[in-house]
């Protein structure tokens, strides 16, 4: 009897805690629906914001007045036909051969390098001022060639990025090549395959890129256009040479 | 007794027991029933929640979102028309408590387009509200509200605004009180704009702001300096016919349309029509290689003496006094060898010839505010020979940036548009010139400006190609008048590979000192093609090449001996 009458209030008791979860369980959602409701109607606010923000920025950022504090003030112009470089030839064309040998020997082509080549390129930069010292005079047009950057202390990264260039040297003169650097015949084709295709990345270091601006400057000033016709010509086996390895 | 009711106890309980099971079975049914009935009433209530609720929220969140006006953007997605919500000061008169005359004075000291008097005034009028001023800043709804005065009252009201204030006004149109377009592209577009379904996303014009910026920068440099009633640019998309920058000035700002002057209103690109001058040769050269009567640039036409026709002679500024090749014809803009191709041409050829490029028509752009040529009616010999060299036919600027993008693009004349074209979807367009035609016409454009009248134009390393045109305008009380001139520039650039027109005209340029007192369009109307050009060609995606140009040395061994 006890236990009947128990179990019908068991029964009760679920029913009420069943009717109680759900209406829980709809409080929540109701609760939760007001929440989002509310960071909705804020992400509406803050996208007005936003745009009244946009408007008014663009307003007082408007090109009339750019314009007009740019007669005032900055003087900026147009860039002219000479400002735009076209591709790697004519940048390094706006190098200036000065200083004697030793200085341009330091200047590297600065590139972002994968890094495992690095080991096996590493006893290469010893190997290279060697072929700078011994290839004298006659070498002395190839070495400008290869230096576009300052890069001391990627020195020993450096060298795989150099591969091309070794590359192109061996094709035009073989022979002082092989004679001061027998090691790097070997490691030259798998550190050009890795090299190549990050060169682009970082071509120049800031200090090389205010040279180049000086450089610029100076020449647009007085212009001697057939100063750099070697440098270009000499260039350009290696720029082929680079994006033959890339495919 | 006792037995009695001893006898009925069992007999009540066996009485009682079915009714009491029938009870119970009763209330617990009850039960059951209601909390089967607050159960699905709980259940009901989540799905509708999850059925109505939801939309009813999301529709409600996003509508603030959507402005009662679409923003027009340039092609590039830069904002030139923007709705929002200004503030908005008026004055209702019957609320006022405080004193009128100081609250008149605080009034006036705030906005002084107004008299203290006249404040007051309205403070003491009937009506029921009145406005004070519309888009006011923040800062002055601010000081206002410190006046105390509960008649200010303020609001916010959607309201046209234009960031780039008088950038592409004539291009814009602007809208009235209602917010509805009126003019320009404002007007262009109302139904567009207004309409529920794409209000949401912004209508795109095919102005670059960058590029407009530019012209506008340079015309209006060049209009000051030179004096001149007024001016007009245009940069078209030769092979798309789309309006990258359409510029005229004087300028107004679309922002406040109503306070403009009606001579900055009047948009010279699409509603002035000018009798154009020598940049019509190129046209007429053009069709007379594509009918068959000019043959070879080598071939020569006689400028050795003024050709008579009826009262007047046509003669040449500066006479060459003998035969000239085609390229020497362009290169000297010789109008007594233009007149003599023309009459070759006859009337019926120069007509067609006109019509292809569509003189004879209203300007092809959406605006409604463009004009119609002025097309002559009898094409006599004198009418035939005079418009061979631009006189005589009346057409506006945009007119002839659309001939000049068919002569240079291989031929074909499209429709200008200010509506943004997708990639690739350009119109066919209608091929008016054979592609050795305007490859010819190419090169003899440049060659005008490398070794003829419009050196002016050249910009370093942009390969301009272009005809120079000095027309005589007509003057107050009929007949020419020779100080008053129409000076147009009609260029393309790269002509290795033509990508944009453009044209620049000058209204009544005054000679100054720095164009040594002439107003012929070398020296008014090119220098500011070439500075537009040197500014927005790198914009434009061409970037100047020193070492690269449109080949025309098989052409200049016919102007060598002219050089020399």
């Amino acid at each position: 009897m006890s236990a009947r009458s128990f179990r019908s209030v068991g029964w009760v008791a679920s029913v009420g805690a069943a009717a109680l979860g759900c209406y829980m369980l709809s409080l929540q959602v109701a609760a939760e629906r007001a929440d989002l409701s509310g960071v909705e109607s804020r992400i509406v606010r803050t996208k007005q914001e936003i745009r009244d923000l946009q408007t008014e920025l663009g307003t007082r950022g408007r090109l009339s007045q750019l314009e007009s504090w740019n007669a005032e003030v900055l003087a900026l112009s147009a860039p002219v036909a000479g400002q735009f470089v076209a591709n790697e030839v004519v940048l390094a064309r706006l190098e200036t051969p000065s200083g004697e040998l030793g200085d341009r020997a330091q200047l590297r082509m600065a590139s972002a390098e994968t890094g495992e080549t690095a080991p096996a390129a590493a006893p290469q930069p010893q190997a290279r001022t060697a072929a700078v010292e011994s290839t004298a005079a006659p070498a002395q047009p190839v070495v400008r060639q290869a230096s576009l950057t300052t890069a001391p202390a990627a020195a020993s990264a450096n060298v795989p990025a150099r591969a091309p260039v070794t590359q192109a040297r061996a094709e035009t003169r073989p022979a002082p090549v092989r004679t001061t650097t027998p090691a790097r015949t070997e490691t030259r084709p798998a550190a050009a395959r890795t090299a190549a295709p990050v060169r682009t990345a970082a071509l120049l270091d800031e200090r090389t890129a205010r040279q180049i601006g000086e450089t610029a400057r100076a020449e647009s000033r007085a212009r001697p256009p057939a100063a750099r016709p070697i440098a270009a010509v000499r260039a350009e086996p290696r720029v082929r040479a680079a994006s033959t390895d890339k495919d | 007794m006792a037995t009695l009711a001893a006898r009925t106890e069992p007999f009540r309980i066996v009485e009682e027991q079915p009714n009491a099971l029938a009870l119970t079975y009763q209330r617990l049914m009850m039960m059951l029933l209601i909390f089967a009935g607050v159960t699905a009433l709980i259940v009901g209530r989540l799905v509708f929640l999850q059925l109505f609720a939801d939309r009813a929220a999301s529709a409600s969140a996003v509508n603030p979102l959507i402005p009662p006006r679409a923003d027009i953007l340039d092609r590039n997605g830069v904002p030139l028309a923007r709705t929002i919500d200004a503030w908005t000061i008026g004055i209702r008169p019957g609320d006022a408590i405080g004193d009128h005359g100081e609250v008149a004075a605080r009034l006036a000291a705030l906005m002084p387009e107004r008299s203290e008097a006249q404040y007051r005034a309205m403070l003491a009028s009937n009506r029921n509200f009145i406005y004070l001023r519309r888009r006011a800043l923040p800062e002055l709804v601010e000081a206002a509200n410190a006046i105390g005065e509960p008649a200010i009252v303020f609001s916010r009201e959607p309201e046209r605004l234009y960031p780039q204030t008088a950038l592409a006004g004539h291009v814009l149109g602007w809208t009235d009180l209602e917010g509805h377009g009126v003019a320009g592209m404002e007007r262009v577009l109302e139904a567009r704009l207004m309409d529920p379904a794409h209000r949401g996303e912004p209508a795109r014009l095919s102005i670059d702001t960058r590029v407009q910026a530019a012209m506008e920068a340079e015309l209006a440099a060049a209009v000051t300096a030179q004096q001149a009633e007024g001016g007009t640019g245009i940069v078209l998309d030769v092979r798309t016919g789309e309006v990258v920058a359409m510029a005229s000035a004087p300028t107004f700002n679309p922002n406040s349309a109503g306070r403009a002057d009606a001579n900055a209103l009047y948009n010279r690109a699409t509603m002035g029509v000018y009798e154009l001058g020598s940049v019509f040769k190129p046209i007429t050269i053009a069709a007379a290689m594509e009918a068959g009567v000019v043959t070879s640039p080598a071939q020569r036409w006689d400028a050795s003496a003024p050709v008579p026709i009826g009262r007047f002679r046509i003669s040449d500024d500066h006479p060459l006094g003998r035969a000239i090749t085609v390229p020497e014809l362009l290169i000297h803009s010789s109008n007594i060898a233009t007149a003599r191709v023309a009459d070759a041409m006859g009337a019926e050829r120069m007509q067609q010839a006109f019509r292809d490029v569509g003189f004879d028509e209203t300007a092809h752009i959406e605006l409604n505010e463009r004009a119609r040529p002025l097309w002559p009616s009898d094409w006599g010999r004198a009418r035939v020979l005079t418009s061979g060299f631009g006189h005589g036919v009346a057409i506006t600027p945009l007119h002839l940036a659309s001939a000049y993008a068919a002569l240079v693009n291989g031929g074909f004349w499209r429709p200008a548009t200010l509506l943004r074209i997708e990639d690739g979807r350009a119109p066919q367009g209608r091929r008016i010139y054979s592609e050795q035609t305007s490859l010819r016409m190419r090169q003899f454009l440049r060659m005008i400006v490398t070794h003829g009248t419009g050196r002016r134009g050249e910009a370093a390393g942009f390969r301009v190609g272009g005809k120079t045109g000095t027309a005589e305008k007509v003057a107050a009380g009929g007949g020419y008048s020779r100080r008053v001139n129409v000076s147009t520039f009609a260029a393309a650039f790269p002509m290795d590979e033509p990508r944009y027109v453009v044209v620049v005209m000058m209204d009544a340029p005054q000679g100054t000192e720095e164009t040594h007192f002439l107003t012929t369009a070398a020296w008014t109307a090119a220098p500011v093609v070439s500075r537009v050009i040197a500014r927005t060609g790198p914009l434009l995606g061409i970037i100047p090449d020193a070492d690269r140009d449109i080949d025309t040395s098989e052409l200049l061994p016919l102007v060598a001996s002219a050089e020399q």
